[in-house]
């Protein structure tokens, strides 16, 4: 029920009326550019990533005819659905960025906080993720990321990719299952 | 394993030149699929023309009055209890059934500009802005599913705003600047209006809603028994059968009656078990007096932080809204009609 305690009634309400009214589109891109830009950056690194996020609005804006509201479906999902496809586009730049996360030397933490546990622990395990996501198929790395960075919940994640609830689940429980190893073996060396 | 995943992939927020450039580009986008008409009406909302907005939606919106009102003890005070206030709502709950080829709806939002402020002469303040949307749904589909909005235009947000864009002479016309600023070269204010702009109308789909929070049909909610018992266990049932009732308490059954009371075409007696069922959920409480998104005043009910105003007179719902968010809805028309679709003209 969550969904009704968020936007997603303001944002189908921009949406449907960008259609007549193209200027009530921008409002979505001030609720969730920066979502996006996340997202992208996650899998693509910034640079790319500010692109993108930029590209996303603009297919968005030009497909905003073909939105159905749909079950589990959200104007969020769908343009979560939409960076996606472009990221896959570039798959060779998003393959090279955990090819170069797994090369990222381990660093001594500066200081002795809390947050230098933490840095030392991204130190060891974010190499491992690195080699885990380069590995892993472009179809079940979509799912991954998709709940994992951008959080979206099954039925969302059906909708953004267009694919039944039941294939989101197994691609998932595959992907979980690589990375898990992979980030296991790592600890245990 | 999902957050760590989060967190060993995260990097730093966009440049605000960045985000700037993205916005310049789909604000290009935009300005290509602008229609080209130019405004030609003047009433503004901002130095007062919204009252003529609401007292003209008022006025449209007011049908027959219901006979069941004559005879009805007072209604209770502010302070009464959520369920005193949803029983009295029930006694009285007075909308004309009536008919018509088409089932209106107009809504009008207001929502502030998070990310621009205004800009006239020495002065900045913060805006908001109000938009109309309308639904026209057919009793016989072959007439086809309307759709209506308009642009009504851009207004100082606060007490405080209102102050500063009188300071800078009350101007109809101002700029709008990214707010937080940005410095990139190519950054360029977009120039912003209080008046109205002209409405637009197209036809949509069959299972286009009143999209506002567009989880049920309305038509489907008017066909509900309006014996509150037979309501009760017929939502529930609705609820299992969509998998909307998975949350364990009775928000699911809240929203569904109050898009009833919001939408649907029901008749005075099925609106008066949607307020019986209210009445015996525990979670709604009186928020007191408060004003809708056109500045009529009511009583709020809410559960969590989900809110209708009641008009205190007649029990129909003003508007609603979300707690603590700069967004929330006035229903303007609610009504059977025969006029043919039209782009909403408001002024």
């Amino acid at each position: 029920m969550t969904a009704l305690a968020d936007t997603a009634g303001a944002d189908a309400s921009d949406l449907y009326a960008s259609r007549a009214d193209p200027d009530r589109f921008a409002a979505l891109f001030d609720r969730y550019h920066p979502d996006i830009r996340w997202y992208a950056a996650s899998r693509l690194g910034g640079e790319r990533a500010d692109d993108v996020a930029a590209e996303t609005f603009l297919v968005a804006f030009r497909t905003r005819d073909r939105y159905r509201a749909q079950a589990g479906g959200s104007v969020r999902a769908w343009l979560f659905g939409i960076a996606t496809n472009l990221i896959r586009r570039q798959h060779r730049d998003e393959e090279r960025r955990y090819r170069a996360l797994a090369k990222i030397p381990i660093d001594a933490p500066a200081t002795a906080d809390e947050a230098a546990v933490d840095r030392a622990a991204a130190a060891v395990m974010r190499p491992a993720l690195g080699r885990a996501l380069a590995a892993l198929p472009a179809r079940d790395r979509d799912v991954l990321l998709l709940v994992a960075v951008a959080e979206l919940n099954y039925a969302e994640v059906s909708a953004a990719l267009d694919v039944p609830p039941g294939t989101v689940g197994s691609r998932l429980n595959r992907a979980r299952k690589s990375v898990r190893e992979a980030l296991g073996t790592e600890g245990e060396s | 394993m999902d957050e760590m995943i989060r967190s060993l992939l995260s990097e730093p927020p966009p440049s605000a030149a960045a985000i700037d450039e993205a916005r310049r580009r789909l604000h290009e986008e935009i300005a290509g699929r602008r229609p080209r008409k130019r405004m030609t009406w003047r009433l503004s909302l901002a130095t007062g023309g919204l009252a003529a907005v609401v007292a003209a939606g008022v006025a449209l919106a007011a049908g027959p009055t219901t006979p069941g009102v004559q005879g009805v003890p007072a209604p209770p005070g502010p302070d009464a209890t959520a369920p005193q206030l949803l029983l009295a709502a029930a006694e009285r709950a007075a909308k004309p059934a009536g008919s018509g080829r088409y089932w209106r709806v107009l809504l009008i939002t207001k929502s502030r500009e998070e990310y621009m402020d205004g800009r006239a002469g020495r002065e900045t303040f913060g805006i908001g802005s109000r938009h109309a949307q309308e639904a026209w749904l057919p009793k016989d589909p072959k007439d086809g599913n309307w759709a209506g909005t308009q642009n009504l235009g851009v207004f100082p947000w606060s007490a405080e705003d209102r102050a500063a864009w009188e300071r800078a002479g009350s101007p109809t016309q101002f700029e709008g600047v990214p707010n937080p600023p940005v410095k990139s070269p190519r950054s360029r204010p977009m120039a912003l209006s209080t008046n109205p702009r002209p409405g637009h109308l197209q036809q949509v789909d069959a299972d286009w809603r009143v999209e506002v929070y567009n989880l049920w049909d309305p038509f489907e909610l008017a066909k509900l028994p309006s014996d509150p018992v037979a309501l009760r266990s017929a939502a529930d049932a609705k609820l299992k059968e969509t998998g909307r009732d998975d949350n364990g308490d009775s928000l699911a059954l809240y929203v569904m009656m109050t898009e009833l009371l919001k939408y649907a075409p029901a008749t005075p007696e099925l609106r008066s078990a949607a307020f019986t069922v209210l009445s015996e959920i525990p979670e709604i409480r009186n928020l007191g007096e408060r004003e809708d998104a056109t500045g009529r005043k009511g009583i709020a009910l809410g559960y969590g932080d989900i809110y209708i105003i009641l008009n205190a007179e007649d029990y129909t719902i003003l508007g609603y809204g979300l707690e603590g968010r700069d967004y929330d809805t006035s229903v303007i028309k609610l009504g059977w009609t025969d006029d043919k679709p039209a782009p909403p003209a408001m002024e």
